[in-house]
């Protein structure tokens, strides 16, 4: 029997034909490989590399970890700059016009995510994510994404320079992401992206000293996804945040998915598991998603989305019993 | 035992000048991958403190101790610099193998085109050619004689090896193609099966030999490496990442790169032309 189910979804301004996006800092560098992530990866849409104004090297290696439970690293936002990347924007939206490019920008001041807004506001993206929870840098990132105040800031900023979705993505190392996410709400947030990579370390036992030449890094990957799976749980579940929530953290399958969207999730990002399952990972992830509806007997992916919030109303579902 | 990292440190067993900012050495892997090591591929060497650079083994040979892998530096800035002026005995990161290496008939014929960071590369695959009862000849070029890697011990080798230098103080004046286009003419017998590695320039004139001959060749390309395996998008040359997908690579796969011959990106990802 061949039944269909919609993917469709809606997030924050942008309509996706289905919920698995590519997260930002993996394959997103050249225009080329988010073309193969969509026309071969088979991803709904994708977030780009972070952006900042001007050029940054990224830091020295070794920058990447692989360990048994996901990946550490500390790329440290490499990037050409704004001016340099558009390009990469236009020759995206050249060849796949109706696939959302969603623009991630990385400022290290008010000022900087303001002037970044406006840049991005002339190119043909659908949103932007402002990344306030890079741990890879000193200045901007977990800095900025850590204080309530000056989330609202550059949030604020954000908005007044662009005119479509603003996604604020967070990070979980904080004691109250709600606290934060309030803010971003408060200052015009369309969406919250949840979560960034942890702030990890790996040291090499036989040379007694750190192996990422910046010492610190990100940590993502299956690892890191109980701790994702809460954040979203939390956000989705405030009476006071009420913008959906795209979800982020150690997704490799479409039952890991499935369990992001029943926390409250409208739609999710995937980045490490390129590793593990290859490009095609966005297209297996959704075809997981299909086979789950079916096989419990939901019409459409909508119908999942914050089904585990309340706990009574679950349980009470025949299937379960 | 618990778990080990990804990367295993090695040490320095052997270590020799091969001529000019050219130096070789040897270390050794206790890792079993190393068993599956497909010439072509690269590995990822960590110098401590300094950078973590992608090299190419020149040969793997399986030993009592382990796999023993012979790398050949160029110095071209910090950490080739450092790496060369390395004594016996110093420790270092490893990661691999990585990458997709050369797919040959090693029974059959061989035909690696060398120049520069490139030979040990296609070094590897004669290497093995030889070891598995097929044909090679070798054609490396450099600027000059003392730039030519391998002169010294290559003949024990038991293939056909020629040079090329610009200046002609060794083998035939020019460029290495120009040793290759003298091979063509004169004995090209059909089932060649070619390998190239070197600098960019020489490649686009080998695709080009290629097409108009219709040989079968495979390239092994050099792009700015971070991460080695297939994620942070440094490599990519038209959507095919050098790490992952290559490095090496069918003509085939070479004539669908607008940006091959012409692009390249830096550690920002930052276009660069060639
Ligand atoms: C798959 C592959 C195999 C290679 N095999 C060999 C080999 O067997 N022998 C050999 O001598 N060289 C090889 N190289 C080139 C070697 O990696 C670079 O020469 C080396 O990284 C330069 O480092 P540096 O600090 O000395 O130079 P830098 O001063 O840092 O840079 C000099 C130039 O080297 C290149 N480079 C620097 N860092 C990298 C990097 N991380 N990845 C790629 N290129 C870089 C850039 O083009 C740069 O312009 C290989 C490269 C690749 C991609
Ligand atoms: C190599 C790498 C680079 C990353 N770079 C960025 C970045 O530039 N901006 C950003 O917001 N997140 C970046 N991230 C974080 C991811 O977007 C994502 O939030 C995190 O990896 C968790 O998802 P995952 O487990 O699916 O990878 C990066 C992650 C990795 C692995
Ligand atoms: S070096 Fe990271 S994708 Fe190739």
């Amino acid at each position: 029997m061949i039944e269909d189910v919609s993917l469709e979804v809606e997030v924050g301004g942008v309509r996706l034909s289905h919920p698995v996006l590519l997260a930002s800092g993996v394959l997103n560098e050249t225009a080329h490989s988010m073309i193969r992530v969509v026309d071969v990866g088979g991803a709904a849409g994708v977030v780009t590399k972070s952006i900042s104004l001007d050029e940054k090297m990224g830091h020295r290696n070794p920058t990447v970890v692989e360990l048994p439970t996901g990946l550490l690293n500390s790329m440290g936002v490499p990037n050409p700059g704004m001016e340099e990347y558009s390009k990469e924007v236009l020759m995206f939206k050249e060849r796949l016009p109706q696939t959302p490019i969603i623009l991630s920008l990385y400022g290290e001041s008010v000022e900087e995510f303001e002037k970044l807004a406006r840049a991005a506001k002339e190119l043909p993206v659908e949103a932007v994510e402002v990344n306030l929870s890079c741990p890879n840098r000193e200045e901007g990132g977990l800095t900025f994404g850590t204080r309530p105040e000056m989330v609202y800031n550059a949030v604020r900023a954000v908005r007044r320079g662009f005119p479509r979705g603003v996604w604020v993505k967070l990070t979980a190392q904080v004691g109250d992401v709600v606290e934060v996410a309030k803010e971003a709400q408060r200052a015009g947030a369309d969406a919250l992206v949840a979560i960034n990579t942890l702030k990890g370390m790996a040291i090499d036992p036989l040379l007694a000293m750190p192996v990422l030449a910046n010492k610190t890094g990100g940590y993502s990957g299956p690892g890191i996804k109980p701790v994702a799976l809460r954040v979203v749980w939390e956000l989705s579940s405030s009476e006071e945040i009420y913008i959906p929530v795209v979800g982020v953290g150690g997704i490799e399958t479409g039952i890991d998915a499935v369990e992001f969207m029943m926390a409250g999730a409208s739609a999710v990002e995937v980045g490490s598991a390129v590793r593990s399952r290859g490009i095609e990972v966005f297209r297996a992830i959704m075809d997981e998603i299909r086979m789950f509806l079916i096989e419990n007997g939901y019409s459409s992916v909508k119908e999942i989305i914050g089904l585990a919030l309340d706990v009574e109303k679950a349980m009470s579902r025949e299937e379960v019993i | 035992m618990g778990r080990w990292p990804d990367r295993e440190v090695v040490r320095v067993v052997d270590k020799w000048e091969e001529g000019r900012d050219i130096s070789s050495m040897k270390v050794v892997s206790e890792r079993e991958a190393w068993g599956e090591f497909t010439p072509g591929q690269f590995a990822l060497l960590w110098i401590p403190k300094v950078d973590e650079i992608p090299l190419s083994p020149a040969d793997v040979k399986e030993r009592e101790q382990g796999w023993e892998i012979l790398f050949t530096v160029k110095v071209v800035g910090e950490a080739t610099k450092v790496l060369s002026d390395l004594g016996i005995g110093a420790p270092l990161g490893l990661k691999g193998p990585l990458g997709r290496g050369y797919e040959l008939d090693y029974r059959g014929k061989v035909v690696g085109v060398g120049g520069g960071s490139g030979a040990p590369s296609v070094l590897s695959a004669l290497f093995k050619a030889e070891r598995e009862g097929g044909r090679g000849v070798l054609l490396l070029g450099a600027k000059t004689v003392e730039e030519l890697p391998y002169r010294d011990w290559v003949g024990e080798l038991g293939v056909d090896v020629r040079y090329s230098t610009d200046d002609g103080t060794l083998g035939k004046k020019g460029f290495v193609t120009a040793l290759l286009e003298e091979m063509l003419e004169k004995e090209l017998e059909g089932d060649e099966q070619f390998v190239v590695c070197g600098p960019e320039v020489m490649m686009v004139a080998v695709r080009d030999m290629a097409l108009k001959r219709g040989l079968n060749v495979q390239f092994s390309l050099e792009r700015y490496i971070k991460c080695g395996i297939g994620i942070c998008d440094a490599c990519t040359i038209s959507g095919y990442r050098v790490c992952r997908d290559g490095p090496v690579f069918p003509l085939s796969t070479i004539l669908k790169m607008e940006e091959f011959g012409k692009v390249k990106r830096g550690p920002s990802g930052k276009r660069e032309l060639l």
